[in-house]
């Protein structure tokens, strides 16, 4: 019992130590004054950016006695912004698009360069593109294209199933996904050109579960056997990676020699890591009652776990930061049923899907700010990348 | 013989009276007048041989040819008794599994009756679903998984392997979008497709 409230104390201990780092970067945050002039829909997108980067102390159309300060006009699918530093003029930036609808991106790279000219840490999720697969009816899912928030939104592909879109390169012009038809077929879709290559055809399941260059992590079952298999796209070779006669999916690059991925081997579904060159198997945490998704960046990984057991009501699935050098646990979520995480590319905040009532959600973790922002979807995301 | 001449006519009659309503369609689109109407579309018809519409009811015409033969629509029916009755079974599975309940076990061994019954040239899709728990994924293997443990068990009763292909849609196909324990569980389900 002693025992207990001892270990209880440390951990009480440690999470106000952690608040306390939180408060102190909290006060330390620029001060910058924003003067926006134009759409009520482009400032509100403009808000939304502020809010979800937690980087500035600001206030907008209100004079807070800022050094910097900053114009924004939007007129006519144009946003010009002015950088002020103690009212001299700095710079001019000006972002322009084709067409209305296209307005999110401008204000969200507007913002992004704002952040950089501070030298703050990255925040890549602004201007980073969401491709993300969509059920609109039984047997019938579209993929769209969208803006971090999901108010900008292009139908790319409709018709039949189409599911599991990743982005395939950096810059974000090609993506893989997965028609099913009579057949799985994998396909390459150029944004850009429209040109879209068949790259292969499996039974039963044919799933892109991560990319890193020229090398996909597949799921593969030819045999009716899901495994985890690695493609090389430019030697076009299959590499199977597990066998096990159970369920093996979701596979991750995890660092440069290693992939992590969802095994029931255990009789549940767990989140197992396996080195390339070796095949050491071994699992990776031992925390909820399964763990059902995985997301790998530099060393950590991030899992959502049932930590419920219940069949007939509703579970809670919570999301877990997990690193791999000191093996310790951060709780991200708390209630609810959180899957599908996502880190973004620069490894600062994590996409995830939150699920209420058949409803879906957007969520977003922003690590080094400890916050969470949702925006809800009206219909159920199958799957999305960023 | 009367009665024969009589349905003959009577079809005729549907026949003439079902081409003529895509064309009144087309005339009140472009003029109000009918009998003027009728005859633009007429001429509309004979002239543009490379419509879209055209083709569409060309399709149509050779459907009412096929089910005159009497040998054709016995074949048609059998096959179509044979689709809704493996469509009628479907089969339930247990939370996270997929391994066949015993409960489910004699609608195994009919489904494997009724496929050896039927020795033509088919193949039987195995689609396994999934509730609305879990990553995607996980959910897919878990339906394929489940697709799988139905195909091995057919096999075993003596059926065709090569009259089974499995799929999986995950969560994709639902039959049920409440959010209620009686539904999740009709979710999670094995289909049966008749594929020609």
């Amino acid at each position: 019992m002693i025992k207990k409230i001892i270990i209880f104390t440390i951990t009480a201990l440690f999470l106000f130590a952690n608040e306390l780092v939180i408060t102190k970067y909290f006060n330390e945050k620029p001060k910058i004054n924003i003067l926006f002039n134009g759409d009520k829909n482009v400032l509100k997108i403009l808000k939304m950016d502020l809010k979800v980067l937690d980087h500035f102390n600001y206030s907008i159309n209100e004079d807070n006695n800022a050094t910097y300060r900053f114009e924004f006009t939007y007129v006519n699918k144009k946003l010009s912004v002015k950088y002020f530093e103690n009212d001299i003029l700095k710079i001019q930036r000006i972002y322009k698009s084709n067409s209305y609808a296209y307005f999110p991106f401008l204000v969200h790279k507007a913002v992004y360069d704002i952040n950089e000219y501070f030298s703050l840490p990255k925040a890549k999720f602004l201007i980073r593109k969401v491709i993300y697969s969509m059920l609109v009816a039984p047997k019938q899912a579209n993929i769209y294209l969208a803006d971090y928030t999901l108010s900008y939104k292009k139908r790319i592909i409709s018709g039949g199933l189409n599911i599991f879109p990743k982005w395939a390169d950096e810059k974000q012009n090609v993506i893989y996904y997965t028609k099913l038809g009579r057949l799985p077929t994998l396909y390459k879709l150029n944004l850009l050109t429209g040109k879209r290559v068949k790259i292969f055809t499996s039974q039963g399941l044919l799933i892109v579960s991560d990319v890193k260059k020229d090398k996909l992590l597949l799921t593969l079952a030819p045999q009716g056997q899901p495994d985890v298999y690695m493609y090389d796209i430019i030697r076009k070779k299959l590499i199977k990676l597990t066998k096990y006669k159970g369920i093996d999916v979701n596979a991750k690059f995890w660092g440069d020699n290693k992939v992590v991925f969802v095994s029931d081997r255990f009789g549940m579904p767990m989140v197992f890591s396996k080195t390339l060159n070796k095949g050491l198997i071994k699992r990776v945490l031992y925390h909820g009652k399964n763990q059902v998704g995985v997301d790998a960046y530099g060393d950590y990984l991030v899992i959502s776990t049932r930590e419920t057991n219940n069949a007939f009501d509703r579970n809670t699935f919570n999301l877990f930061l997990v690193n791999k050098n000191d093996d310790s646990l951060k709780r991200l979520t708390f209630k609810g049923q959180n899957s599908y995480p996502n880190f973004s590319v620069d490894g600062n905040s994590i996409m995830f899907i939150k699920r209420e009532n058949f409803y879906s959600k957007i969520g977003i973790i922003r690590l080094n700010e400890n916050k969470v922002f949702y925006y809800p979807l009206p219909k159920i995301l199958q799957s999305f990348d960023w | 013989m009367k009665k024969k001449l009589l349905i003959a006519v009577a079809a005729i009659l549907m026949v003439t009276g079902c081409s003529k309503q895509p064309s009144l369609e087309n005339a009140t689109e472009t003029t109000q007048q009918s009998a003027q109407s009728t005859q633009m579309t007429a001429k509309n018809e004979t002239s543009a041989a490379v419509n879209e519409n055209e083709s569409v009811s060309t399709e149509n015409a050779n459907v009412e040819e096929q089910t005159i033969g009497e040998e054709t629509k016995v074949s048609v029916t059998a096959d179509q008794k044979f689709a809704k009755e493996l469509a009628s079974i479907v089969i339930y599975f247990d939370f996270d599994k997929y391994n066949i309940r015993p409960d489910q076990w004699p609608k195994v061994e009919q489904l494997a009756e009724l496929i050896k019954k039927n020795p033509a040239n088919y193949t039987i899709r195995i689609e396994g679903n999934c509730d609305e728990w879990g990553t995607e994924e996980y959910n897919y293997a878990l339906g394929l998984k489940r697709a799988k443990a139905v195909k091995d068990a057919l096999i075993k009763l003596g059926v065709d392997p090569k009259k089974l292909t499995i799929i999986s849609y995950g969560e994709l196909n639902p039959v049920c979008t409440a959010h209620a324990k009686w539904c999740w569980r009709k979710n999670r389900r094995d289909n049966f497709t008749y594929l020609p």
